[in-house]
């Protein structure tokens, strides 16, 4: 079966592609000033002006949308990447480092793993001031110990591949061997885990937002968003529809496209 | 006798482990202290009537925060492992506070298994008894928005359309059961199906998936053939023999589970465990976070433990494999 | 459904059980925070204060009227010079059934006086110099300087007379039982959920208090706490959101006390140059559209202040100088020229994230400044955070959201007074203008009424000029009841958070 032919996957892959396009060009295309306050359209319902509504500030929520998707963005992508780097290299580590290092690396990813992430996010983040940076820094550090499990036992399936071994015979130096025999041969499910991580990553974003301890106001962002909306369910009940709307269907999307890249990408990974 | 042996020594391995984690997490938590900005004791004093400097020496001295920092951790940690987690900034313990908080996380997270369980095991035997027709592809894609949807989104959603445009139920807040009844079961729905939900989808995938497979084997084939009634085929063999695998990943979520917590716990004010940390991180009553983190890790490690220990147990392949 | 039946069962009889529980009077008060102490010498915030009013009563207290109202002292007088007042106890008692004496007054009072102890008010207190204890029931204090205001300060829920054995027995036992001679005795303090108190039947005004008990429950969530007064999980609300007054002022089983007390405004620090201005200060006061802040941050609900923060009816009020300033951004731009910041200047406003009208307050003062270009960079840390910056003066400016602690006038010296100590919670840090001093100096020291108006008129006139503070609207501060709750008082102006008192009047039907 071609991965694009699955129900799902082609809409999530659309709906995908607008919000990385949505995050590099949503200030052209935003009808107001997200910073824009009005004292005489506070907490109000959709209208022409406001296409969907306005929120405590009489700010244009459209605009907060289409502005508050960057910092979530970029917290997402900035994380990956250092869970990404941090991880693998660990992850090589523990599958072909020195056994004693190997063993003593996979303890503390073991025992990194068996902490709820937010709890940690919590921690870090609830006593500094967070901003996009520190935040993808935290995020990216919880998430290195699942990169790490991914490409120990990815690494591990491959050094017993006959081309690695051969490489050995070679007399190639440790470095080479990770360059071109195991790295190019563990990308896919390094890849199929980005996806996955970008995903929670947007998740735990979002859910310090929540909290509100992410991203500081005024300066929008989805979760931030809702946490505040929460508070006008009475006043402005649509408030809150929209960003968890935006939200979801984002993270939705980015896990259908991750399952069915994993199937194609791997199919020895499929789960089920 | 040797399956025994190995299961001991796997036993032993697990146990060494949960120890170090305990240890590694009690370290880190006590070191939040010192780099953590703010002043408690400026807090604790009503920084809005300024307390002078005396006073504030004094008051660091009571609590001990005057003291070298080796000989405060080995104090707190001697004392932690007597089960004493040290006085709250107002003087009062706060295993009390602990105690107060930590029977209402575990009521919230046991109605919520049992949300899940109520919802997923009957919608993954109807997907796998459907498979391929359009039950089995609409519950299968919802279990996937299951998973998907953070559980503040789905929460605040519920409370707008159940709460705020139905008026079924109440939108947030605990009543004590000593007060009323009723209004304590109503306040515990919509928390415990909003964390239960995600928990739902994902056992409803297990639950279908392990059916599919004990359906297609021989034995269940040969019932049939002998003219066995469906229902009893199902009840009474298929469904037994899917049940570890369930049961186990209830067991894995329950880490989500706790993780989802704080989330629920914010959204829906709910005076459990989570909610005490984050008022206590904001109120930076550091021995009140401390022992409310060194509380959900133990809880964590420990439920982690039992289902690794369960899981090894039942599933003789794992056993093997990891010891 | 047969299981069912057992269970439908039990609740029901365990709700009448419940119902059965609470036919005495019990009422359940939601407060905004679990309070950090029940240390009568500490000023622990709104909620702690309520606690404390229903415990402890002072020499003094403010009365639901506003006015100073004898308390465990039937009456007392004031020297004519000020430097002396004598107070004549009642036979009253306290919860473990001894005598209110003059010992214990004066152990409470010396309590507050230790240099080394943790009362909030020592300063203000402090210049009383000697205290006399004639008799059991007479107490005579000496002050160091003439002071009218000094009776207010002891009025205050930080004043309250413990037993003198208490204090002994108790020294440094931050979490000792408190004893007082308050309407209600102290039961217990459940962590993270409530503080349960019982009447007191030997309260010395006959016949009150009317409730048996009350339990003071901790909501530190605004909704939560609105949604537990819908449901009827409690009778009584503090704090409530501007957003939801509306909404509760439509439900007929509910009624809101609505009080404009607090003021909301601007700390400078003066050292950060801009700042050290007058003119800089008075631009933007100029500059700040108050509705803008009044229908954003508080829902429509406020006054704007466009003078000094004093309210009327309070000494120094004066109409003809409330409307000092007015919203002309023109006029602003033109002092910010005359400052020397023709473009304007970056600055850091220090809020908290964790009082949603705070941080409101700063996002609108922020878009506010933009238009005479001051950049305004927003500093939002959790209230404990916010509160130790403060206390270091380690911000450009601050939302100021406070009041007076009392209602004479010498409430100013602590929002202007410069002096030792140049840092404080409530003023602008560093600011420390001599002719400021000399005026709140001799106002608190002048007993005439007519010669005070004068001084005062002075200050508010020097005040005006030198813009030390901005000052932008007065806000609600509402209490919210159900509709069977009678007796309760929103105490007026300042004294909006000490109308915890009034839990003595307080009924349910």
């Amino acid at each position: 079966m071609r991965m694009s032919r699955r129900p799902g996957v082609l809409a999530s892959a659309a709906i995908v592609v607008l919000v990385i396009l949505v995050a590099l060009i949503g200030p052209l295309i935003a009808p107001h000033n997200p910073l824009l306050i009005n004292q005489n359209a506070v907490n109000q319902g959709s209208s022409a002006t406001y296409l969907l509504g306005t929120d405590e500030f009489g700010r244009d929520i459209l605009s907060r949308l289409l502005y508050g998707i960057r910092p979530t963005i970029a917290v997402a992508a900035l994380s990956t990447l250092i869970a990404a780097i941090g991880g693998t290299a660990l992850g090589i580590v523990g599958a072909y480092g020195r056994p004693a290092i190997a063993a003593f690396v996979m303890r503390v990813v073991d025992i990194m793993l068996s902490f709820p992430p937010i709890l940690l996010a919590l921690l870090a983040v609830g006593f500094w001031q967070s901003g996009i940076a520190s935040l993808s820094v935290v995020i990216g550090l919880i998430f290195i110990p699942h990169f790490a499990r991914v490409a120990q036992s990815a690494t591990l399936q491959v050094i017993r591949q006959e081309y690695v071994e051969a490489e050995h015979a070679m007399g190639a130096r440790a470095m080479r061997v990770v360059g071109r025999a195991i790295l190019p041969n563990i990308l896919s499910p390094l890849v199929v885990q980005a996806t996955l991580t970008i995903a929670a990553a947007i998740l735990l974003e979002s859910g310090l937002s929540f909290l509100g301890l992410g991203i500081i106001p005024p300066d929008p962002s989805w979760g931030q968003m809702i946490g505040t909306a929460r508070g006008y369910l009475n006043q402005n009940p649509m408030y809150v529809v929209w960003p968890s709307l935006c939200l979801a269907l984002t993270v939705l999307a980015i896990n259908i496209l991750g399952d069915a890249l994993r199937d194609h990408l791997d199919p020895r990974l499929r789960q089920e | 006798m040797q399956t025994l042996t190995a299961f001991a020594i796997v036993l032993g391995q697990k146990l060494v482990t949960a120890l170090i984690q305990l240890w590694v997490i009690a370290t880190l938590v006590f070191s939040i202290m010192y780099v953590m900005p703010g002043d408690p004791v400026l807090l604790l004093l009503g920084a809005e009537s300024n307390p002078t400097p005396e006073a504030i020496a004094t008051t660091r001295h009571q609590l001990g925060l005057d003291q070298p920092v080796l000989t405060q951790y080995l104090k707190w940690l001697g004392n932690a492992l007597h089960g004493d987690l040290g006085t709250s900034l107002n003087g009062y313990p706060v295993a009390d506070y602990i105690q107060a908080s930590m029977p209402k996380t575990i009521e919230l997270a046991v109605a919520a298994i049992l949300v899940a369980a109520l919802l997923g095991i009957p919608l993954g035997i109807a997907a796998a008894l459907n498979r391929g027709r359009f039950l089995d592809g609409f519950l299968t894609s919802l279990s996937t928005v299951g998973i998907s949807v953070p559980v503040y989104i789905l929460g605040s959603l519920l409370i707008l359309v159940f709460s705020l445009q139905l008026g079924w139920l109440p939108s947030s807040g605990y009543t004590d059961m000593s007060r009323n009844v009723g209004l304590h079961y109503q306040k515990l729905v919509l928390p415990a199906v909003t964390l239960g939900l995600g928990l739902a989808a994902s056992i409803a995938r297990m639950t279908r998936s392990s059916m599919l497979e004990i359906l297609g084997r021989d034995f269940v084939r040969s019932l049939h053939a002998r003219g066995m009634r469906e229902r009893r085929v199902i009840w009474l063999h298929v469904l037994r023999n899917a049940a570890i695998p369930i049961v186990t990943i209830i067991g894995l979520q329950l880490g989500n589970l706790m993780g989802g917590t704080v989330l629920v716990e914010a959204l829906f004010n709910w005076p459990g465990i989570s909610t005490l940390l984050v008022t206590a991180v904001s109120n930076r009553n550091y021995p009140l976070v401390q022992g409310s983190i060194l509380t959900i890790a133990a809880l964590f490690i420990v439920i982690n433990l039992c289902v690794d220990l369960l899981y090894s147990l039942l599933d003789p392949r794992i056993r093997r494999r990891r010891a | 459904m047969k299981r069912l039946l057992p269970l439908a069962l039990a609740t029901a009889l365990m709700s009448v059980a419940a119902s059965m529980a609470q036919a005495a009077d019990t009422l359940y008060f939601g407060l905004s925070a679990e309070p950090s102490t029940l240390d009568s010498v500490i000023q622990p915030g709104t909620a702690g204060r309520t606690v404390k009013l229903a415990i402890h009563r002072g020499l003094v207290n403010y009365g639901v009227d506003g006015k100073i109202s004898p308390e465990l002292a039937e009456r007392y007088e004031i020297s004519p010079d000020a430097t002396q007042i004598t107070f004549h106890l009642r036979d009253a008692t306290f919860h473990d059934g001894s005598p209110v004496t003059s010992a214990d007054v004066k152990a409470s009072l010396e309590r507050i006086l230790d240099p080394a102890g943790k009362a909030s008010f020592r300063n203000e207190l402090s210049i009383i110099s000697k205290i006399d204890t004639p008799d059991a029931k007479t107490v005579v204090l000496t002050l160091s300087k003439p002071s009218v205001s000094l009776v207010d300060y002891l009025a205050l829920p930080e004043s309250v007379i413990v037993p003198a054995a208490w204090i002994k027995q108790n020294a440094g036992n931050p979490n000792a039982s408190p004893i007082g001679a308050g309407p209600f005795k102290f039961v217990s303090w459940t962590r993270g959920r409530e503080i349960l108190v019982q009447k007191y039947a030997g309260f010395y005004k006959k016949g009150k208090p009317y409730l048996d008990e009350v339990h003071y429950v901790f909501y530190p969530d605004e909704n939560t706490r609105v949604n537990a007064l819908k449901s009827g999980d409690v009778d009584i609300i503090e704090y409530v959101p501007a957003k939801d007054v509306a909404s509760l002022k439509k439900d007929p089983e509910i009624k809101v006390l609505q009080m404009q007390g607090p003021f909301m405004g601007l700390q400078f620090n003066t050292k950060f140059e801009p700042f050290s201005k007058p003119e800089v200060r008075q631009a933007i006061a100029y500059a700040v559209d108050r509705s803008v802040i009044i229908n954003t941050a508080f829902n429509g609900l406020g006054t704007p202040i466009w003078g000094v923060a004093i309210p009327e009816g309070y000494m120094g009020y004066d109409p003809a100088k409330a409307n000092f300033y007015k919203h002309d951004v023109e006029k602003a731009k033109e002092l910010m020229k005359k400052a020397g910041y023709p473009d304007g200047f970056e600055a850091r406003l220090l809020a908290t994230s964790q009082y949603s009208f705070h941080q409101n307050t700063a996002v609108a003062l922020q878009s506010e400044l933009a238009k005479i270009g001051i950049k305004v960079k927003l500093d939002l840390p959790d209230w404990a955070t916010r509160m130790g910056k403060a206390a270091a003066a380690d911000y450009d400016f601050t939302v100021l959201g406070s009041l007076g602690e009392i209602t004479d006038a010498d409430w100013l010296s602590n929002y202007y007074y410069g002096g030792d100590k140049l840092v404080r919670t409530n003023n602008s840090p560093y600011f420390n203008d001599a002719k400021i001093n000399e005026l709140l100096d001799k106002g608190r020291a002048t007993v005439d009424k007519a010669e005070r108006e004068k001084i005062y008129a002075q200050f508010v006139d020097r005040a005006l000029e030198l813009a030390p503070l901005d000052y932008f609207m007065w806000r609600d501060q509402s209490y919210a009841e159900r509709k069977n709750v009678t007796g309760f008082t929103n105490m007026p102006g300042f004294l909006t958070f000490q109308s915890g008192y009034s839990i003595e009047d307080t009924k349910i039907k």
